[in-house]
């Protein structure tokens, strides 16, 4: 009797297993599909509100950036890709696939709903919301006039001990990289080097670094600007708060979250996928970046939520985005070479 | 091998009621020894025997020092290696630990360590042991042991590669090694087959004579407590019902269930007769002289412990020259070459086995007449009060 | 199925001795068949890296010292493991500890928890305003301002994974017969001695069977790691995927071949001995411990702290700020709940089926084929997930006619399969060892149906074993994230992916309510499938 009880389990088993994988091969059922590297409670609200508006059908797959890169890319090496969409965290990734020529050429129209520095010179992807790098402190032991105006500044003496970086993480690469572009190799690697011998906390991830500035652990840190708010919605008595550089300063890089449509969309899913990109790039959309996520609306004429404070994006730029695609790996050598784990 | 008959003044081993006890889940305690005593004379060979669960493993363990007695005291030679202090003994409390009470052992299952070779199993006791040998006499003693045991070439086998009763051998010949004062064996021969066991029972038996150490070797077969021990104790339900040879067992046992274990038993009920001299009963069979071990003297009646081998059967015939007994049918014959069992029905109803010499054949059906046949001059058959034989477990 | 190759028709010498030595038998095919599906990913990478690495010297310079570092851990964490899992095996079975059989189920849960969620918690747990920190602050000490480097990724891996070597060395100890360790006190040794020289012999295979799994997982292991600083070859592989993908693949090749030579390793050494499986009958007296119960009871905590109460504790605190203010719930776990258990269940049968054919080979036809497809069971627990979901995706979408599988449950399912099959591989070879060749024999008389004869004999008996195997798989797959991320469908979420995207975010009470859940599940099932079906019930 036992026997055929665990057999009767196996045989369920069995038949589940080929009626989950047979519903979810069907992937072409849905109008679009996105590749998304940024993550679920960030995105997936306003793409329901799109499929509610559109009348589109949206499935995501969600992952870490540069994974979903590789596989687009050996999806497409192997015949096409099963992405219409790839939305992205970091400008690494997309810049990988970009090289790769993976990438189709956005429609004139969407590339105006933003500001040209924003958006990939040749057309092939385009920013639908900002993150600034800043300095985010602790209140009650750093004293806000203090602080510098410039990331150059943290590598003085008096910051010694006091300054928390992720040299491994994404966002700050990015930075690395910008910087790379504005000031050249020599002053970037020199920096980092003084940086590196000037005792900095090292740590794993921009949230590790909030979670250390709030408990004290360290007095400040460089990461982007809306993980404080983050965890400030977690934990209100949390006594750490944003400081931004000049804002010509490398230190208050803008990083955008890109959206691309994939070379091998068919038609169909191209306008599909054109639709999606439009949206999130409207004021609902916008707004939602805003309002939800605590980050900058880069779509022109929107504007930050909250005590997001305002930057103007003209001032910003003059970094060429489409070059912190490219030389990540280069940045990364920099960074080890300097005596940090890349 | 050194014989030890000369190394203790008194008894080997000697327990004053000991008593184990284990709790086991939800049940409270279970009683697997219950004040046991104990006289080991030293160089003799001592068979604890009884039904599964009637405590003797326990009651050995107990004396390796495997089990911890809760009440009573063991003693080995002069010096005692485990006490519990009660209401009536108020001393300290002693426990001497197993490895110190220099006593070998050997398991049902052997135990060989199965990662060394026969001779480092041999050796592994010596080494061990807190009298430190040379490693010249060390060589000399595995070889003397293993040529005892008959095993002179199997030094560098694994036990793996050993059958069952060469493993066993080799045990003895590990236990053996460090000299130890008394030899406990766990049902050394059950693990093997039963031609086998015949073969090897009777090696072991001259090995321990020849060493004459002190032994003492748990079993369920009565053949071989009777085959190899000087003396057995019968226990029953954690009690030691009776202690004597072989002898002693078999012709004066002290409760029925005792003579019903060790060996086939008849209960013939009579009446006691009055004579001055020695007390007889009257039964169908013929008046038997009997040994009075009634709980009540004042019934007439009793049960006589009658062998088989003390039923005489004669052929039945109406003449007036039969012989005083009981008519009987025979029910059923087993023939085993040099004797012959008869299982009978008598007249009045009662069954009886019985065996003769195979000069006389009866087959089934035969009407015979059963009479007593006192096997030695002056000797008496134990008596019973009528009643229920304690329950007795399968033989 | 694997008497199939016996002719028993057929007694000639000549034709026995082909059986034996011959690799053709159908069972044996079975046998390398399965292997190469285990090895294949193994060998895509093998592959991948010659034709990426044009310059292979200058790629691989970047490996050397990343590699020692890896094999410092490994070996470290091993040790330490074999030596903490065994220790606590003897003192939860052996002893009179209060409360073993609680602690029986307790030391096994730090399994339930992913390593990253753990060191994490862990991490946060130490750190300011965490509940070890208080506690320790509270006591006069002063925590460790930071946890990094070499020695805290050996601690907190060691605290995660020694149920490895725990949970075959206490079972082990629970079977063991009695009358081996009783000769050797008989024999003259002390307690202690006797454990050393008679019981710990016995222990080798199942030690060495844990720490090989304990070396292997902390091969391919990367997420403690990277949140400790401690720079592993597996982060070389994930920090250069991008960017670098020949070093990438490099670096994986690397690992795979130090796993395959460990693996072979250990495979020759245990062959020598074959384990004893006797058990006896009589329960025997556990060792008292008296003036040791404390220190033992405190060396207990002090492993299970670091493994499971800080952390849980951390993840509590956490999930408790969100559940108050209502802005998390329970609702929103349970579609993800559900597909970890459709997989993680499917996955662990799966595991214990196929690897089936090979434990028998092993245990009862031992043969080079069989060795051979082993070891490349065992291995597929050294590939990280990532690289072995990478495999799998390129192996699917450029075989014509395998496409179909890609992005299905189904592939996702064989991606748990070849990395968590040597878990099930392990238990079924004992339990393949534990039928009686006597009884097998006989049923050889009574039943010539060799597929009858498998089910009504040798199964029922092999069942503990296996239903233990499968446990074991399912706990693994419950908290597996890098392959599930890689090769889930569209809008299918487990568990563990809905517990990193929550981390990575900072929604730190999503992410604590989602873990604390995930072992939950894992606890009930570690106690209802690892030790309820395998344990012997002593005392």
């Amino acid at each position: 009797m036992r026997i055929r009880g665990t057999l009767a389990l196996r045989a369920i088993a069995i038949v589940g297993a080929c009626a989950v994988s047979a519903s979810a091969c069907g992937s072409d059922g849905a109008d679009v599909t996105i590749y998304s590297g940024r993550g679920e409670r960030l995105i997936q609200p306003i793409l329901d509100e799109f499929e509610e508006a559109s009348g589109l059908s949206v499935e995501v797959k969600y992952g870490k950036s540069a994974d979903l890169a590789l596989l687009i890319e050996e999806e497409a090496a192997a015949g096409g890709s099963k992405a219409d969409v790839f939305l992205s965290q970091s400008p690494g990734s997309i810049g990988f696939l970009e090289q790769n020529d993976r990438l189709a050429e956005l429609p004139a129209a969407t590339l105006a709903l933003v500001p040209p520095s924003v958006s990939d010179d040749g057309g092939k992807w385009v920013g639908f919301s900002g993150r600034q790098r800043v300095l985010v402190y602790n209140t009650d032991q750093a004293n806000p006039a203090d602080l510098p105006s410039s990331v150059f500044a943290l590598t003085d003496p008096e910051w010694s001990g006091r300054v928390g970086v992720a040299p491994s993480n994404g966002s700050f690469q990015d930075f690395v990289t910008a910087m790379r572009v504005t000031e050249g190799d020599e002053i970037t690697a020199k920096w980092l080097a003084d940086l590196n011998a000037n005792d900095p906390k090292i740590y794993a991830n921009n949230n590790a670094i909030v979670q250390a500035v709030g408990r004290g652990e360290v007095e400040s840190g460089l990461v982007n600007h809306y993980y404080n708010y983050r965890a400030l919605a977690e934990n209100p008595n949390q006594p750490s708060a944003n400081h931004n550089f000049e804002p010509d300063d490398p230190g208050s890089l803008l990083i955008v979250t890109g959206a691309a449509i994939l070379a091998t969309a068919e038609a169909d899913e191209f306008a599909a996928g054109t639709q999606l990109i439009n949206f999130l790039l409207s004021s609902a959309g916008q707004q939602y970046f805003a309002t939800e996520t605590f980050e900058y609306p880069l779509a022109a004429g929107e504007e930050p939520a909250g005590d997001v404070p305002p930057i103007d994006f003209a001032d910003v730029g003059g970094i060429a985005y489409e070059l912190l695609g490219g030389g990540l790996e280069q940045t990364r050598e920099l960074i080890i070479d300097a005596g940090f784990d890349g | 091998m050194a014989n030890n008959l000369d190394v203790f003044a008194g008894t080997a081993v000697s327990m004053r009621g000991v008593s184990v006890t284990y709790s086991a889940s939800g049940e409270g305690h279970i009683v697997a020894v219950d004040r046991a005593d104990l006289d080991v004379e030293p160089g003799s060979i001592i068979a604890l025997l009884g039904p599964s669960g009637c405590g003797k493993t326990s009651l050995l363990r107990s004396i390796a020092g495997l089990e911890e007695p809760s009440s009573g005291e063991v003693v080995i030679g002069e010096r005692t290696v485990s006490t519990c202090p009660n209401s009536a003994v108020p001393t300290k409390r002693i426990w001497v630990q197993p490895e110190q009470r220099d006593v070998g052992m050997v398991f049902q299952d052997g135990a060989l360590f199965p990662h060394l070779t026969v001779r480092q199993n041999i050796v592994f006791g010596l080494r061990a042991t807190r009298k430190k040998f040379s490693k010249p006499e060390i060589t000399a003693r595995v070889d003397r042991l293993l040529e005892l045991v008959d095993l002179t070439s199997y030094g560098d086998r694994m036990p793996s590669t050993l059958s069952g009763g060469q493993q066993q051998r080799v045990a003895l010949a590990r236990s053996l090694a460090p000299q130890p004062k008394v030899l406990l064996l766990d049902e050394p021969f059950s693990a093997l087959d039963t031609a086998l066991r015949v073969q090897v029972r009777a090696e072991v038996a001259r090995i321990l004579r020849d060493i004459g150490v002190t032994t003492i070797f748990v079993t369920h077969d009565q053949d071989e407590a009777f085959v190899l021990g000087d003396k057995v104790a019968v226990m029953q339900s954690g009690q030691i019902e009776q202690f004597g040879t072989p002898d002693e067992l078999y012709r004066s046992p002290r409760t029925p269930w005792v003579a019903g274990f060790v060996g086939e038993a008849n209960f013939v009920v009579g009446t006691v007769t009055d004579k001055t001299a020695a007390e007889i009963a009257a039964t169908p069979i013929g008046m038997i002289p009997i040994v009075d071990h009634r709980v009540n003297s004042a019934e007439s009646q009793v049960q006589v412990l009658v062998r088989p081998e003390q039923i005489a059967l004669t052929s039945w015939s109406n003449s007036d020259d039969r012989p005083v007994g009981e008519a009987a049918t025979v029910v059923n014959v087993e023939y085993y070459g040099h004797d012959v069992r008869y299982e009978l029905q008598l007249d009045d109803g009662t069954t009886l086995a019985a065996r003769t010499h195979s000069t006389e054949l009866f087959i089934r059906g035969d009407r015979v007449v059963a009479t007593f046949q006192r096997r030695q001059r002056n000797s008496q058959s134990a008596a019973f009060s009528i009643g229920p034989l304690r329950p007795a477990d399968d033989r | 199925m694997t008497d199939a190759s016996l002719a028993p028709s057929r007694p000639q010498s000549g034709s026995r001795q082909r059986t034996a030595t011959s690799w053709v038998t159908p069972s044996r095919l079975i046998g390398l068949t399965i292997g190469a599906l285990f090895a294949g990913p193994a060998a895509f990478v093998v592959w991948r890296t010659v034709r990426l690495g044009d310059d292979l010297g200058d790629v691989l310079s970047e490996v050397p010292a990343p590699l020692w570092r890896t094999i410092q851990l490994s070996v470290l964490v091993s040790a330490s493991t074999a030596i903490v899992g065994t220790g606590l095996a003897w003192l939860t079975t052996r002893t009179n500890l209060p409360g073993r059989r609680l602690w029986r189920i307790a030391l096994v849960l730090p399994l339930a928890l992913p390593s990253f969620v753990g060191a994490a918690a862990f991490i946060a747990g130490l750190a300011p305003g965490g509940v070890l920190n208080d506690a320790l602050t509270a006591v006069g000490i002063t925590p460790p301002s930071r946890l990094r480097g070499l020695g805290a990724s050996w601690l907190i891996l060691s605290a995660f994974t020694y149920p490895y070597v725990y949970l075959p060395v206490a079972a082990r100890l629970l079977r063991l017969r009695s009358s081996l360790d009783e000769s050797g006190r008989m024999l003259g040794l002390s307690s202690t001695a006797t454990f050393f020289k008679v019981t710990l012999p016995q222990l080798r295979t199942a030690i060495f069977g844990g720490a090989l799994l304990v070396f292997l997982y902390t091969l391919s292991e990367f997420g403690a790691v990277q949140l400790l600083g401690y720079d592993t070859l597996t982060r070389v592989i994930f920090s250069s995927r991008l960017t670098n993908r020949a070093l990438s693949f490099a670096a994986a090749s690397v690992v795979l071949l130090l796993a395959l030579c460990v693996v072979a390793l250990e495979r020759s050494q245990r062959g020598v001995s074959r384990p004893d499986d006797r058990t006896s009958v009589l329960t025997r007296q556990p060792t008292r411990l008296r003036w040791g119960t404390i220190p033992a009871l405190a060396a207990c905590t002090l492993v299970l702290s670091v493994g499971l109460l800080v952390p849980v504790a951390s993840l509590a605190t956490w999930a408790q700020r969100g559940l108050t203010d209502g802005r998390i719930g329970f609702g929103e776990l349970v579609q993800p709940a559900m597909n970890t258990a459709l997989v993680a269940i499917t996955a662990a049968v799966a595991a214990t089926v196929i690897v089936l054919p090979i434990a028998l080979a092993t245990t009862r036809r031992p043969h080079r084929s069989s060795n051979i497809a082993a070891i490349s069971v065992v291995v597929g627990f050294a590939i990280p997930g990532l690289v072995l979901a990478l495999a799998l995706a390129v192996l699917t979408l450029n075989t014509p006619g395998l496409d179909r599988l890609y992005q299905t449950t189904a592939l996702l399912i064989l991606a748990y399969v070849i990395h968590f099959g040597s878990q099930a591989l392990a238990s079924s070879e004992s339990a393949a060892r534990s039928v009686p060749n006597s009884l097998r024999e006989s049923s050889r008389l009574l039943e010539p149906n060799p597929a009858r004869r498998f089910f009504s004999v040798d199964f029922p008996l092999m069942r503990p074993g296996l239903v233990a195997g499968a446990g074991l798989v399912l706990l693994s797959t419950v908290k597996e994230l890098p392959a599930t991320l890689l090769l889930s469908p569209p809008d299918f979420s487990t568990l563990s992916t809905e517990i990193w995207s929550a981390y990575e975010e900072g929604f730190y009470a999503a992410a604590g309510l989602a873990s604390l859940v995930l072992i939950g599940v894992s606890s009930v099932l570690t106690w209802v499938l690892v030790l309820r079906g395998s344990d012997v019930v002593r005392k």
